[in-house]
Parts: C-alpha cells; sequence; structure tokens
C-alpha cells in the first residue's frame, strides 16, 4: 500500500512538472492587455514585495496588468502594514515596499547602506479616501461631524445612543448599545492619518498627537486587528462597532457621510540603486506600469482611487528614471 | 577499562560502526538541544545588551512605554500564566469527568465513541481553534455578553475556553490511560464496603491517579501557554496585569506577541522577540519539568 | 487505608447498620463478612449525591462533545464549497481579489508535502537510531539518562520556539531575510524528534526479548541482530510513530509563518525561495478577509467571501489528512500492542 502511495506521488509530480504552467490561473479574460503584444524582455523571478494594507485592492489589480506585460514574473505582495513595509525595504527583505506614511529621516539614513547612496525614493500611487465604518443594526450610513468622531475614537461617547448622536441622525432609530472602537494594532499609515486628522479637529479631545501605533494608554477602550481586512472582519463580526479603512476594502459595512472626507495619499518605496539587474528592471517596469494611465486607471475602476495628476506622474516618472541598476554609476 | 567521561573510549574503539552511529545519533540530539539554547541566546544577545536609548528604536517597544526589558516582557508573563491557568481550571475537571466517563461510567459502545471524540479534538489543528474561536465561539458568548463588554467579546476568557479545548484531549488520553489501570482489588475493596459508584471512585480512583492526574496536568499546560494561533486570532491585544478577564485589549500572550510582531520586526526587534521567546522556554520547561517530577514521584509510591 | 475506616464510621453513622459486621481489610485477605449493599442500605443522601455525579460526568462528555461537533460542523459546511478538482489543482497565481478564476490550493499542499518531507528526512534517522540506542545499546548509563531528559525538555519546546530557533540559526548564515521551505524543515523536525523517539522507544520494547536472545544464541552479531531481527519485528509499529508525529506538525502554523513566509505560485525548490504550506494558507485567507466585489469592472464571477471560503475548504483538506493519519496511526498502534499482550 506504501509503495502505491509513493509512486501515485511521485506520477503526481511528474505530471505536474510535464504539464508546468496548467497549474496557474488563466486570467485571460480580463484583457488587460488588450491591444499590446506582452513586452516581457526576458524579466522572470519571484518579486517580493510588502507593506500597506490600504493598497491592496488595487495592487491585487496591478498584480495581474503588470503579468498581461510581463507574464513571467511573479509579483508576491505580503500586507503586513506600512510599519513593516518601510522596515523591508531599509533591511533589503523586499525589493519594493507601499507605506501610507513617508519615511523619517532617520529611516532614509538607515536605508542609505542597503538602497543606494539616495536611499528609498518615495512615489505616490495611490490617493483615497479613508472611511469610518460601523456595524449597527442596518444602517447604512450615519451623519457624524468630526468633532463627534473624534470624540468616539476618543472614548469620550460610549453609547450609541449618546445624545449627540442622535442629534445629528433624528430620523434614524440608536440602539442603546456600547460603542466598540475597532482600531489597527500594527504599526499602520492609516493610523498615522487619522490620528492627525483627530489632532487637527480637537487637540483637547484627541490628546496623543499623531502616531502610527494606537496610544497604549487608551489601548483598552478598543479592540485592535491586524490590517485594514482586519478591522473589517471584526467590525463585521461584532455589534455596535466603529472603525476605519480604506475605502476600497469596506465591503458591506455601514459608512458615516463625512463633510470632508479623510484623504490619505499612499506610496510606493524602492531603492534609488538596484545591485541585482533583474530587480532593478523588475522595479522600473512594475512602478511604471503603475503610474501610467493604464494602472491609473484600473485602480480607479476597482478601488475609487484618485487618478494621479500630470504634476504627480511627471515627478514621478522622474524619480523612476532616477533608479540605477547593476554597476551603473550611481 | 579506561573510561574517560561517559565514554568507555577502549571499548569503543573496538565495537563495531553501528554503535557509534547510534551513539552519535543520541548525541546529535544533545548537540540540537544545545543547538537550540547557544542560537536563541545568540539572537537574544542584541536586545539583552541594547541600552533602553536603543530599544526605543523599536516601534512597538517605544509605544509599549515599558522602562527595560523585564518591565516589557512581565506582563507578557502575566497573560500567559495567566490564560493557561485559566484553560487549565477549566479544563482539568471536565478531563477527569471525560476519562472517569469512559472508564467506568459509559456503556462500552459509547465508551468507544468518547475515546473517538478526545482523539479527534486532539488532531484539530491550532489554526482551525482559532478560525472556530472567533466565528463561532465569539458570536456565541456576544449573544450574552453584548452590551456588557466589547463586542465581539475578543477576550482572555474567551481565549481561555479555546484553549481549555485545546489542552483536554490531551489531559483526558493520560488520566483516561492511568484510571484504566487502577488495581482492580481497591475497586472491589470499595465495592464491598458498600460504596455506591462515586464514592468507590472517591475512595479508590481518584487518589490512586492523582498524582498522574497533576502530571497530566501540567503537560496540559505546558501546551496551553505555547499556544500561537488561537491568540493570534481570537485575543485582541494589550498590556496589563489586570484579571479582569473580561476586559477588551488587556493581555497579550508571548506567543501571540511574537507572532505578531515578528512581521514588522526589523533586526533589533527580532531580538528582542526572542528574549520573550526564551523566557517561554524557560516556563515551559520549569513546567515540564515539575510534571516529570510528579509522575516520578507518583510511581515511586506505588 | 485510613480513608477506608473514616468511611466505615460515616457508613455506620449515616446508616445505622442493625448487623455486626467486621470491616476487616481486604487487601490483607483476612476473613470478613460480607455484605451485599442492598438498596435499603445506601441512603437517599448518599443514593441522590451518587446519581448527582453521574449526571456530572455524563455533562462533561457532553461538554467535549458540543465543541468538536461545532467544529466540524463548520468546517465541513463551509469547506465543501470549494473542494473541486480545480482547487486541488491550481495555485493562487493569477488570481485577483474576489473574482473567478477563484485559484486553489495545490502550491500549499506540495508545499506542505515538501516541508515535511524535508523535517522527516531529518528527524527519521536521528529519532529512530537514538531510539536504538536507548533501548539496545545504554542500559542506564550516564548518556542515556542526560538524553532521556533532553528529550523530555524537547517535546516541550514550544512550536513558535522552534519556529525562532530555526529562523535564528538560517538568519545567521543567510541574513534576517533568510526565507526557506528548509528552515521550516528544521523547525518542524525540532518538534517531530522527541515524539519519533519516544514512540520507537515503546515499539523496540515491546519486541520480546526472547527473539534477541535467541538470535545472540545463534551467533549473530548485536548489529545485524537489530538490522535483521528487531527492526523488522517493530517496522510497523515504528511507522505508526513516524506518521502519529508526521499528524502532529503537520498542522504547526506558527513556525512556518515565521520561517517558510507564503507565496502565490508552486515553489519546487526547498532551497530557495519561500514556500507555501497548508496551515500558513488558511491563516493568510482569513487575515485578508473580505474581497472586493463592488466594482465588478471584468464582468467576472465575483464572490467577497471566497477567502474564507478558501481558507475552509483548506482547512478541511488539512483536517482530513490529519485524521486520516491519525485514524491509520492509533489502529495500528492498538492493534500491535494487543497482539504484543499489553
Amino acid at each position: 500500500m506504501k509503495n502505491s502511495v509513493f509512486t501515485s506521488l511521485c506520477f503526481l509530480c511528474l505530471v505536474l512538472v510535464l504539464s508546468g504552467c496548467s497549474v496557474d490561473n488563466d486570467v485571460s479574460q480580463f484583457k488587460l492587455n488588450p491591444n499590446q503584444s506582452n513586452i516581457d524582455l526576458g524579466l522572470r523571478g519571484q518579486m517580493a514585495g510588502s507593506g500597506a494594507t490600504s493598497q491592496k485592492n488595487s495592487i491585487d489589480a496591478w498584480k495581474l496588468g503588470y503579468n498581461a506585460y510581463y507574464p513571467n514574473i511573479s509579483v508576491a505582495y505580503d500586507p503586513k502594514g506600512s510599519g513593516g513595509g518601510r522596515k523591508d525595504i531599509i533591511s533589503g527583505a523586499s525589493i519594493f515596499a507601499a507605506s501610507d506614511k513617508l519615511l523619517s529621516d532617520e529611516e532614509i539614513k538607515l536605508s542609505k547602506s542597503v538602497c543606494g547612496s539616495n536611499g528609498v525614493i518615495q512615489i505616490p500611487t495611490y490617493i483615497s479616501k479613508i472611511e469610518i465604518i460601523f456595524n449597527l443594526d442596518n444602517i447604512k450610513s450615519l451623519s457624524l461631524d468630526n468633532k463627534t468622531i473624534t470624540a468616539i475614537f476618543s472614548g469620550k461617547i460610549t453609547n450609541w445612543s449618546d445624545s449627540l448622536i442622535k442629534l445629528q441622525n433624528p430620523q434614524i432609530n440608536l440602539p442603546n448599545k456600547l460603542i466598540t472602537v475597532v482600531r489597527r494594532s500594527d504599526d499602520s499609515g492609516t493610523n498615522d492619518t487619522l490620528t492627525s486628522f483627530f489632532s487637527k479637529t480637537d487637540e483637547s479631545l484627541w490628546q496623543w498627537g499623531e502616531t502610527s501605533s494606537w496610544p497604549s494608554s487608551i489601548a483598552s477602550l478598543s479592540q485592535g486587528a491586524q490590517g485594514t481586512a482586519g478591522v473589517v472582519i471584526v467590525s463585521s463580526l461584532g455589534d455596535g462597532t466603529i472603525s476605519y479603512a480604506d475605502s476600497a476594502q469596506v465591503g458591506t459595512l455601514g459608512v458615516v457621510a463625512m463633510d470632508n472626507p479623510i484623504m490619505q495619499i499612499s506610496y510606493m518605496l524602492a531603492c534609488s540603486h538596484y545591485n541585482d539587474i533583474i530587480a532593478g528592471q523588475f522595479v522600473k517596469s512594475w512602478l511604471g506600469y503603475i503610474i501610467s494611465k493604464s494602472g491609473q486607471e484600473l485602480s480607479h475602476n476597482v478601488s475609487n482611487s484618485m487618478v494621479l495628476n500630470d504634476s504627480q506622474t511627471n515627478q514621478a516618472k522622474k524619480d523612476i528614471d532616477s533608479i540605477t541598476i547593476g554597476k551603473e554609476n550611481v | 577499562m579506561s573510561k574517560i567521561g561517559i565514554f568507555n573510549w577502549h571499548r569503543l574503539f573496538k565495537t563495531d560502526k553501528f554503535y557509534l552511529l547510534v551513539c552519535a545519533s543520541s548525541l546529535f540530539v544533545l548537540i540540537i538541544l544545545f543547538a537550540i539554547t547557544v542560537f536563541l541566546l545568540f539572537s537574544a544577545m542584541p536586545a539583552l545588551e541594547s541600552s533602553q536609548t536603543g530599544l526605543l528604536g523599536i516601534s512597538w517597544y517605544k509605544s509599549s512605554e515599558a522602562n527595560n526589558i523585564l518591565d516589557f516582557c512581565l506582563p507578557l508573563v502575566f497573560s500567559t500564566i495567566l490564560s493557561s491557568l485559566l484553560a487549565l481550571v477549566i479544563a482539568l475537571p471536565v478531563s477527569i469527568g471525560v476519562a472517569l466517563f469512559i472508564t467506568f461510567y459509559a456503556p462500552p459502545k459509547l465508551a468507544a465513541i468518547a475515546s473517538w471524540v478526545i482523539d479527534i479534538l486532539a488532531s484539530i489543528p491550532s489554526i482551525v481553534y482559532g478560525l472556530w474561536g472567533i466565528f463561532v465561539l465569539c458570536p456565541f458568548l456576544n449573544v450574552f455578553t453584548g452590551n456588557l463588554i466589547s463586542s465581539p467579546p475578543r477576550v482572555l476568557f474567551t481565549l481561555s475556553i479555546v484553549l481549555a479545548v485545546m489542552i483536554i484531549p490531551i489531559i483526558t488520553s493520560i488520566i483516561r490511560d492511568i484510571y484504566t489501570g487502577t488495581p482492580h482489588l481497591d475497586i472491589e475493596a470499595a465495592y464491598g464496603l458498600g460504596a455506591t459508584k462515586w464514592e468507590m471512585i472517591r475512595l479508590s480512583v481518584l487518589p490512586y491517579g492523582a498524582q498522574g492526574a497533576m502530571s497530566a496536568a501540567m503537560l496540559g499546560l505546558g501546551r496551553a501557554l505555547g499556544e500561537t494561533m488561537a491568540v493570534l486570532i481570537i485575543l485582541s491585544p494589550g498590556r496589563s496585569y489586570s484579571f479582569n478577564i473580561f476586559g477588551v485589549s488587556s493581555h497579550q500572550t508571548i506567543a501571540g506577541n511574537i507572532a505578531a510582531q515578528f512581521p514588522e520586526a526589523n533586526s533589533l526587534g527580532v531580538s528582542l522577540l526572542t528574549v520573550t521567546g526564551l523566557v517561554l522556554f524557560i516556563i515551559t520547561f520549569l513546567v515540564n519539568w515539575a510534571a516529570k517530577k510528579i509522575a516520578k514521584s507518583g510511581v515511586a509510591n506505588v | 487505608m485510613s480513608k477506608i475506616s473514616s468511611f466505615r464510621v460515616n457508613l455506620l453513622s449515616k446508616n445505622g447498620l442493625k448487623s455486626k459486621v467486621l470491616f476487616k481489610n481486604i487487601k490483607n485477605n483476612r476473613l470478613s463478612k460480607f455484605i451485599k449493599p442492598s438498596s435499603r442500605v445506601i441512603s437517599r443522601q448518599r443514593r441522590q449525591f451518587d446519581n448527582f455525579m453521574k449526571v456530572l460526568i455524563f455533562l462533561s462528555f457532553i461538554i467535549v462533545s458540543i465543541p468538536l461537533v461545532s467544529i466540524i460542523y463548520i468546517v465541513v459546511a463551509n469547506g465543501l464549497t470549494q473542494i473541486t478538482p480545480y482547487f486541488l489543482t491550481h495555485t493562487m497565481k493569477g488570481v485577483m481579489g474576489g473574482f473567478s478564476p477563484f485559484g486553489g490550493i495545490l502550491h500549499a499542499l506540495v508545499g506542505t508535502i515538501l516541508i515535511t518531507l524535508g523535517a522527516m528526512v531529518i528527524s527519521i534517522p536521528i529519532g529512530i537510531l537514538t531510539a536504538i540506542y536507548l533501548v539496545e545499546y545504554a542500559k542506564g548509563n550516564k548518556l542515556s539518562s542526560i538524553v532521556n531528559t533532553l528529550v523530555d525538555i524537547m517535546s516541550g519546546v514550544p512550536s513558535i520556539v522552534a519556529g525562532l530557533f530555526a529562523y535564528s540559526l538560517f538568519a545567521l548564515f543567510f541574513g534576517p531575510t533568510a526565507v526557506f521551505g528548509i528552515s521550516g524543515s528544521l523547525a518542524l523536525s525540532v518538534l517531530m524528534i522527541p515524539t519519533i523517539i519516544r514512540s520507537t522507544q515503546e515499539m523496540l520494547n515491546l519486541v520480546p526479548n526472547q527473539l534477541r536472545e535467541a538470535s545472540y544464541g545463534l551467533g549473530v552479531s548485536k548489529f545485524r541482530t537489530i538490522i535483521k531481527v528487531v527492526l523488522p519485528t517493530a517496522f510497523s509499529g515504528i511507522v505508526t510513530g513516524v506518521l502519529l508525529s508526521i499528524a502532529r506538525v503537520i498542522g504547526e502554523t506558527a513556525p512556518l509563518l515565521l520561517t517558510a513566509g507564503s507565496i502565490d505560485s508552486l515553489n519546487l525548490n526547498l532551497f530557495s525561495g519561500r514556500m507555501m504550506s497548508l496551515p500558513v494558507y488558511i491563516y493568510n485567507e482569513y487575515s485578508q478577509g473580505l474581497a472586493v466585489c463592488t466594482n465588478n469592472i471584468f464582468g467576472a464571477d465575483c464572490l467577497s467571501d471566497i477567502r474564507m471560503q478558501r481558507a475552509w475548504s483548506a482547512a478541511l483538506v488539512l483536517f482530513i489528512f490529519i485524521i486520516i493519519l491519525n485514524l491509520v496511526g492509533t489502529t495500528i498502534k492498538k492493534r500491535i500492542l494487543k497482539k504484543r499482550g499489553k
């Protein structure tokens, strides 16, 4: 019996190896490269990136779009959070990274030993809204002003039936339920954007400034979850939860209607110099695709992100062109 | 003959190569364990040697507001031990009950089913327990705790229940084997004195199996201490010495912390995590050693 | 003994037995007049308590069964949806969000098999040889007692610590970005070795000494005795031990998260690049959450909860693997133990 299991396993492996690409998924239906022939340029390999969870949805689409031109590159993206992405590009663990927050001076200094004497280049690739989301009975939308939102996340307002919320939503039947705040537990650029919004709204309510890690003094007033996907999952599981996430990934949760939406610019990080020729060529073509018209339109279509304007695109093109590869003089 | 150290070198050279091979293999086990300790210590050195300012470069260390490494590790140790002890308190009575059920109370078919239940529970991977915990247990508990604590109740209490379910099979299978081996004479003696079934168990079985049960409990405790995936998925992490097992974001275990922070950790960060890993290793070692000690002393008393 | 005598006092005081009975220590085989406890003798209080404990004990069985039924139900009910031949023969390469084609677990299956094979290659020789040493060669000498203690220590190593160890070993030689399948194999082998040693020891101890003595009596050397007589006799038991240890490590997620990483496509090389494994796949799919289906510009099928479906299906596949390994292992083991008259 054991012999036959072994031989059938060998046979399976043989079949797989011989059949080659029949294990990959056929994505020709997406027609992402309709009029141009494949470019390929001999680029092949496994390219690893990591970072922000906010861009995840667009990155998934970009991977497909990019593969339509370069089918032999396998892009692996690990959505571990902006902090993790920055750490990875500095240490050389990732070839490219995504972050909602720019590198600090200290981080740029550290990156110079791995990424070339100009350190890390940061290109805006994804401009999107941060929505305040909630899960409360079947309510699809609530009106809350900035101060109320800040008060809720600061732990000052603890029940959905609070008079301040009722005042702004007179026609909605608000139940007497505890507000469960769900926040990002990782080192998140979205936290940065949000906390800076809180600080600007009311510093007396939100006393903890702009920070990537949720302040530990009020940590026990809220639940933590890993990544954009994590807060969405936990918010969906709970009743009376309120959280925040990139607008592309909110799913069916209720969304707070705000006068001025919280905008977030998310960046792609790359080294200014790559010793590995293939890695350098990959990054240049990858970033080039992302900021191109087709890349930005694709992102807009799947994630509702804002397309980069002309000046942003031109600056990005300049930055990408400045990447040096291999033994070229830096 | 000439004995140097633990080997009889004279005999060694005269003997066949297979003996050398198996000796070498045993030595290799020694070496592996030695290597584990050495590599972990080596990896932990940078963090142990680093000053507070150096450590503050790690973003999650900074936001933990710890004053030194000890201050950083202690809340983790506290939560780890608290969650595991609570899991043990829940699991031990149930395990003893199931073991008694299988050995004394159940008709043969039901006993077979019960053994089968325990075996399958032991096979379930911890990731599945984690998923079950958050998708089934949390909403279930939410019905009762709804407006009182955070929703969903991703707190230490829920985690301890899942941990308890995880360690029940381990404890039960050991205790069941012990109870099956209760001397028949003791059982008959109790019945002969007019004991009811429960009194017989209380008289003959429980004292006989007490030491073994304690040893099994320690082994289960060791398992609960090292659990990672269930913690990662279920528990909302925090740092405090709170005994409030229903308080959200108040606890984080060592293993859960390592798994959660590892993706974001730079080399100093990994080093700090290895320090906590070593602490966990020491705690689990002490618990397992205690289990062995208790088991051995029990055997000696018979 | 004091318990029996105190019981006797309780019995007398609670029941007020009318007949005189000698409550002698039956263990010492002294003559004693036995009384058959008739139901009249046992007081209502004692009987009620006995029934109460009976209910509690039955209840504990129910308490244990509820999570099991719940877990099996949720894994099977949610997992069956995606288990298709396509799911088992395709990777996740090219899969975009919640859109069809929905991808599969081939790369995770192959990765799990390869990593476990690697762990087996490391731990089986060491485990079996060490067990042979402990049983056949060393009779209580210093090395064997040290090794015995160390095996116990090793069996208590938490899985995440084993992962940290493998990671730090490879990081020392290959830098902090070292991610390989073999690193995961090393971590798993740390968990497998103690289990294999213990179970092989148990099986070797079960081989009757007469076999060994007979072999020595025929003039066969120790080495050949072990290879030709003892091992073949204990063979099925050893295989069982290996199966059970595989079942134990195949579901380990934490060490593989740290060491082997995750990747969308098939990787057949243990020594280069990341390798996906089933448990890491499950965690990955779970942590990526809901897929976005609101902007369906492709017109393809889109399922927003596809990731959870894939996670449950992968969990079901993993579960079936482990159950089969455990069932085969334990049934053979029980048969062996029965044969050897244990």
